[in-house]
């Protein structure tokens, strides 16, 4: 398309109406492309956490790097937590009553739903030794995941909240980027944090493993334009996996384990956008219609009096 | 009626409810949450403009306050109140204007009952508070109460900042020759048959833009212009003074410079999409502005006279040419058009019929393109820009329809006809005793 003569391109505004009519066609064939969602699935080996340790009670993990995540959007969970972390004697004590609950062997994501609104599934699952259940009845545990949200797509800080407010989510926030409106040239990249109760209910009952699910519902921006419009490929981020728990007795601490995923397939979204080389053409037709109505409302006004006035004369 | 309809806003309002609660579809609008959370922040003594795209004025928030407090449905119930309200006052400017009991019965039911506008509050949307006031502004104007209604006009243009477009032709009713001190104006009245030199004509276009710019100040318009700024500038000022930039930047400066390159009815959008990267050159904002502008200046100073309907006209050009259009910008336009239905000549079988349709029609194959778009992720800019054009082309071929089928008739009569109308009638008792 690039290699047409000016005359070609003038070709290419006369069959615009023909492209209209076939873009209906178009639709049969590319839906097939666009509708896919190819769930990604990890297997991590033994599933014994990358970090274990304890924290001092914070809402968000997220929270020391709130206005600086630029900086932060690469850090590993072990830089996440950072100066925070603690390893005393009580903690490895309690670390090592629950590090055999809460290996974490596969993790299933999926990009639910089509068009410019989908959920993100993120399945975490454990391994369940047979003390799991007294040992979630004597502590209050949370899965929490970390996303990277990648340029291009947001969540919406308000959404997320009535979601909480319904009980989906025990805590949820965004940081970075929470402008809603912006499309992605003018955007910045944003990281959700969210965090979901881990219960007996949980526990599934066929393997005795213990599953997490958390969807998070997500929303794209309008990306840049690119040659020959098309779809753009929006590679979602990797997820960092977290839990963490509090004695019921003793919930001055958190103890906590965590997983850096690298997720061995890639969860894409492909996301319509504008081809510049229709730029020339819809400016002139668009400001040609805007003054081809504005001209003809001009003429209605004017000519009013010889359309309704002479009738009634006579 | 009236009692009919408030029953079917409230079952709306309840079934709303149940859906919100029941359903992944939301009953209730987006902009209905973002309300109820500026207000919830209020209540908490913050700033409305915590809330991210609340883009309102703060008294919207400060309204919805028992949203957080008494139940999530109180901004529904003042929304729905306010819609029935539009319908009280359509009934009382056509009663101001002599409209026999029948056609006003119809005009107000082409209100209450129009699925459009019954669904637009009971979802939480705010339009009908502004339609609510732009009534009564009116009728206010027509019993002659100008400070009534510049105070009014200046709260609304506050409010939601469109009603702006009205201050043309309501300066231009405030002629001397419609409004004396100390006297109310006298209104013409839906049968009576006009004086040939009042109808419409080039000639009197002319002539009114001739004697605006040699009589502008009359006592009436200075009233009005003056009164109504301070108004304006009053609540601007109050809440610039509490809440700073950020209520200037997001209640007012945003709906001024307002360009959104994600899809919506305009026929800009894909325009502003590709060129976003860019931005605009003044040359490029002028020449999108001048249609906008030369539409609104013919309908002015051809159809001021007749008040409703220019207002009416005006707002459906005012949407039409619009850089941004969302669906309930139709409200705007739809709470004007019982006040003009009346005066129509267009037959409801098949002319009206026809024109309804092709409205419909256009804006629905707009949402099919839509929807695969934004709901189905397809790559359809074209055919939905297409859509864009052809709705435009509704409006302008709707809007044309109606022009033709309308009978002219001024609102108020000129002090020198109601003179020659009094002395004929008095000629005539003398004549019959």
């Amino acid at each position: 398309m690039q290699g047409l003569s000016p005359m070609g391109n003038r070709y290419r505004y006369l069959i615009v109406a023909t492209c209209m009519i076939m873009s209906l066609f178009e639709i049969v064939c590319c839906s097939q492309k666009v509708g896919s969602c190819n769930p990604c699935k990890d297997f991590l080996g033994s599933g014994d956490p990358h970090v274990t340790g304890c924290l001092s009670p914070q809402k968000f993990l997220f929270d020391p790097y709130f206005g600086n995540y630029d900086d932060h959007i690469e850090l590993k969970i072990k830089d996440l937590i950072g100066e925070e972390f603690l390893l005393s004697e009580s903690c490895e004590e309690a670390v090592h009553r629950l590090r055999s609950l809460f290996k974490l062997t596969v993790i299933e994501r999926h990009l639910i739903g089509e068009g410019s609104h989908r959920r993100l599934l993120s399945s975490l699952k454990f391994d369940c030794p047979s003390d799991a259940i007294s040992v979630l009845e004597d502590h209050f545990c949370e899965a929490v995941v970390i996303e990277r949200l990648p340029l291009g797509v947001f969540a919406d800080p308000f959404e997320l909240s009535h979601l909480v407010q319904r009980g989906v989510f025990q805590d949820a926030a965004v940081f970075g980027d929470t402008n809603l409106e912006l499309p992605s040239a003018l955007s910045n990249q944003s990281i959700v944090e969210a965090h979901v109760k881990i219960g007996i209910d949980n526990i599934s009952g066929q393997n005795r493993g213990l599953e997490v699910s958390i969807e998070l519902p997500l929303h794209i921006r309008y990306p840049p334009l690119g040659a020959g419009g098309g779809y753009l490929g929006i590679e979602m981020g990797r997820l960092q996996a977290l839990v963490r728990c509090r004695s019921r007795a003793k919930p001055s601490q958190w103890i906590l384990f965590g997983w850096d995923v690298k997720p061995s397939s890639s969860l894409v979204w492909q996301v319509p956008r504008g081809d510049p080389a229709h730029a020339e053409f819809v400016s002139v037709i668009t400001f040609v219609s805007a003054l081809v109505s504005a001209l003809l409302i001009f003429y209605s006004a004017i000519s009013y009096h010889s359309l309704v006035d002479n009738s009634k004369d006579s | 009626m009236m009692l009919l309809s408030g029953v079917l806003r409230l079952a709306l309002i309840v079934y709303g409810e149940w859906q919100d609660a029941h359903m992944e579809v939301r009953y209730t609008d987006v902009d209905y949450l973002v309300f109820s959370d500026a207000a919830a922040l209020v209540a908490m003594k913050k700033s409305p403009f915590g809330r991210s795209t609340y883009r309102y004025s703060p008294i919207l928030a400060y309204l919805l306050v028992p949203n957080s407090v008494v139940h999530p449905s109180w901004g529904k119930l003042i929304f729905s109140a306010a819609d029935l309200l539009v319908g009280v006052f359509i009934n009382s400017i056509l009663k101001l204007r002599g409209v026999p009991e029948h056609l006003r019965i119809f005009s107000v039911a082409s209100w209450l009952f129009n699925p459009f506008t019954f669904t637009i509050g009971t979802r939480g949307n705010c339009e009908p508070i502004v339609c609510a006031v732009v009534l009564w502004i009116i009728i206010c104007l027509m019993k002659g109460k100008i400070l009534q209604a510049a105070f009014w006009y200046g709260f609304v243009v506050h409010f939601r900042i469109y009603p702006i477009i009205y201050s043309l032709p309501i300066l231009l009713v405030l002629s001397a020759d419609n409004f004396q001190p100390d006297r109310k104006p006298v209104l013409m009245s839906w049968g009576q048959k006009q004086q040939k030199s009042s109808r419409s004509s080039i000639k009197r276009t002319i002539k009114i833009l001739v004697s605006v710019i040699l009589n502008f100040a009359t006592r009436q318009r200075i009233l009005f212009a003056f009164f109504s700024g301070a108004i304006f500038f009053l609540w601007t000022g109050l809440f610039f003074y509490l809440y700073g930039w950020e209520f200037l930047n997001e209640a007012l400066l945003y709906h001024l410079t307002r360009t959104d390159p994600r899809h919506n009815f305009s026929i800009y959008f894909y325009h502003v999409y590709l060129h976003h990267e860019l931005g605009f050159s003044v040359l490029e904002k002028l020449v999108s502005f001048f249609p906008q502008l030369a539409v609104q200046l013919v309908l002015v100073f051809r159809f001021a006279e007749d008040l409703p309907f220019c207002l009416f006209l005006q707002t459906v050009a005012f949407v039409a040419f619009n850089k941004v259009i969302t669906a309930q910008y139709f409200v705007w336009f739809f709470c004007l058009l019982p006040i003009i239905l009346p005066w129509s000549n267009m037959k409801l079988r098949w002319e009206g019929l026809i024109s309804l349709l092709l409205w419909m029609g256009a804006q629905i194959h707009w949402l099919m393109w839509g929807y695969l778009l934004e709901f189905k992720g397809l790559n359809v800019f074209i055919p939905l820009w297409f859509a864009s054009i052809l709705f435009l082309f509704s409006n302008t071929w709707v809007l044309i329809k109606v022009i033709r089928c309308h009978r002219f008739s001024p609102v108020f009569q000129k002090v020198s006809e109601s003179n020659y109308i009094k002395s004929r009638k008095i000629n005539n008792n003398e004549g019959l005793h």
